[in-house]
């Protein structure tokens, strides 16, 4: 079992922006190992973030790849 | 987005506010208008995604690449202070998205930050104020 200590965003719910490729890809992997949760957002790259959704989930992380263009103001 | 969220996750405890553009690696070789569009893009939705869409509680982090590349230009970067963002960790990183796939120091760093209890909220690291303040 992986201890807490090596886990330490466990049960925290992220959204890393931009999150499909290049340093938010690897933000997201960070997260994930460390025990978070994690949306993937991305503009347009699709599969890239789906493939990395299914990498997170296959070692045992929770993710959800998520397109949003634009943040509008409420 | 926040609707799939919402249904999937229930909530959002951290903004990884990492979204950009990027018009030219160089400075020296960008448009006055490539410029601001760069510093929009990159800068500016992350305090108005986090106030306007997140609900009080959530935490919000920023990456900053460099945006020249190392060595050869002058580091340019916005303040800390003025983001209001939780943690502003900069990514000094070899300019090569491929190579950025590949370095997780940086990453690392700010899940060592976000997840240290200690350091509580908010929080600027203190070399990242030498940095950008």
């Amino acid at each position: 079992m992986v201890s807490s200590a090596a886990r330490p965003l466990q049960d925290q719910k992220t959204l890393v922006t931009g999150g499909s490729s290049g340093i938010g890809a690897a933000t997201a992997r960070a997260f994930a190992r460390a025990g978070a949760a994690v949306g993937v957002n991305y503009r347009s790259k699709a599969s890239a973030a789906e493939e990395l959704v299914r990498e997170i989930r296959d070692q045992g992380g929770e993710a959800l790849a998520l397109q949003g263009r634009r943040l509008a103001r409420r | 987005m926040f609707d799939g969220l919402d249904e999937a996750f229930g909530r959002i405890d951290i903004l990884v506010a990492n979204a950009g553009i990027q018009k030219d690696a160089a400075i020296t070789n960008m448009s006055l208008e490539d410029w601001r569009a760069v510093l929009s893009g990159t800068i500016h939705p992350s305090p108005r995604t986090s106030q306007a869409q997140l609900g009080p509680g959530t935490h919000a982090a920023q990456i900053v690449e460099q945006l020249v590349a190392p060595a050869r230009q002058p580091r340019i970067a916005p303040s800390a202070r003025a983001c209001q963002l939780d943690a502003f960790v900069a990514a000094d990183l070899p300019w090569s998205t491929e190579q950025n796939d590949n370095t997780v120091g940086e990453h690392q760093r700010l899940v060592d930050i976000v997840g240290d209890e200690q350091h509580g909220w908010p929080i600027i690291a203190p070399d990242l104020e030498q940095v950008f303040l």
